[in-house]
């Protein structure tokens, strides 16, 4: 890798680094493409305007939250709940924030908001690999390639979904829609790299499972909880201590 | 709807920069920092039980749901033994469109 030169970063090595993180979310990007197009059409189905449309994708860029909305606006929810719901669904969020803020610790304050801005599910999950792997003097470049990669391509499947919202019927039946579960579930698969980490899994699929009825993902939430609690909790029994210096 | 859209960009991006903002000036307690470790491998499988549940509910039946599995399970298991993810998941979504077709003919 030339991303480094004596630990200075260089043109180069930025551009570099750029690209690097554009390419490493390309799966993921497959995966959200079907959401962003499902989400467009059924926005177009519910009347809203493009602008509106593509001002939720621009500015909010959050799958699940945009989603959310949606059911709310076609129950004609006030703004005020709708916002307060958004919070709640994207609550996890303060997850990613939370892990990841140790490798931007140095970074100016305008680039802290815009990685920030670009941290969503798809990104998080690059960069956390990205950080425990191959942390480099130029990695925020990785992440802002990450993070406008999935940008742009969430924009674009928005507009594609909306444009085509006559006939987008067709596509659902297909169900395309599994193409995030199926991203998501190898890149779990990447991670599962010790004990602690296949037990923390193994719990929150399970407390996902129960919590499924539960309103506005807050399941997810308990889930995430009681996973990393599982995984703390695990790393810390003697025997996957030694295991670990080994 | 201005405002509510203003509302939910406002909001979202709070959440994410709120730990990234205060990072350098306060630091996490080590065993929260430790705990968060295993925070990306526990949203994503979460995430992917969830949505696979909204599918389950969705279809009238479960066997409607069994390609979405199966074609997972393949995707996991090239991913153990490639390493590869676009493989992976060509092969998932393959395997969900063969399987597909075949429970509707």
């Amino acid at each position: 890798m030339t991303t480094i030169k004596n630990g200075q970063s260089t043109r180069d090595g930025r551009l570099n680094s750029y690209l690097q993180g554009a390419m490493a979310t390309i799966p993921l990007i497959i995966g959200a493409i079907p959401f962003g197009i499902i989400f467009g059409a059924i926005a177009f189905d519910l009347e809203l305007s493009i602008y509106t449309t593509l001002a939720m994708s621009v500015f909010v860029f959050a799958g699940s939250a945009q989603f959310v909305a949606l059911g709310l606006i076609a129950t004609a929810s006030p703004a005020l709940l709708i916002t307060g719901t958004v919070i709640v669904v994207n609550l996890r969020h303060l997850f990613y924030s939370a892990t990841l803020a140790p490798h931007l610790e140095k970074l100016p304050l305008h680039w802290k908001a815009v990685l920030s801005f670009s941290l969503t599910d798809e990104v998080f999950a690059v960069m956390s690999r990205h950080y425990d792997n191959q942390s480099t003097v130029n990695s925020h470049w990785y992440f802002l390639g990450s993070g406008s990669a999935m940008w742009i391509f969430w924009n674009i499947s928005t507009i594609t979904g909306y444009l085509s919202g006559a006939s987008f019927p067709v596509m659902y039946d297909m169900g395309l829609e599994v193409a995030m579960p199926i991203t998501f579930a190898c890149m779990v698969v990447l991670m599962l790299n010790n004990t602690a980490t296949v037990a923390a899994v193994f719990v929150s699929a399970i407390t996902a499972w129960l919590g499924k009825d539960l309103p506005y993902q807050t399941g997810l939430l308990i889930a995430t909880i009681a996973g990393i609690t599982t995984g703390y909790l695990i790393s810390k029994m003697p025997q996957a201590r030694e295991k670990h210096t080994c | 709807m201005l405002i509510m859209i203003a509302g939910m960009a406002l909001s979202t991006f709070v959440i994410r920069f709120f730990f990234i903002a205060l990072a350098g000036r306060q630091r996490l307690p080590e065993p929260v920092a430790q705990a968060l470790a295993f925070s990306p491998a526990v949203v994503l499988s979460a995430i992917v039980v969830t949505t696979l549940s909204g599918m389950a509910k969705e279809a009238t039946d479960f066997e409607s749901v069994i390609p979405a599995l199966l074609s997972i399970a393949v995707a996991i298991v090239i991913t153990f033994l490639r390493k590869n993810l676009l493989l992976a998941i060509g092969a998932g979504m393959a395997a969900y469109g063969l399987l597909n077709y075949h429970m509707m003919g």
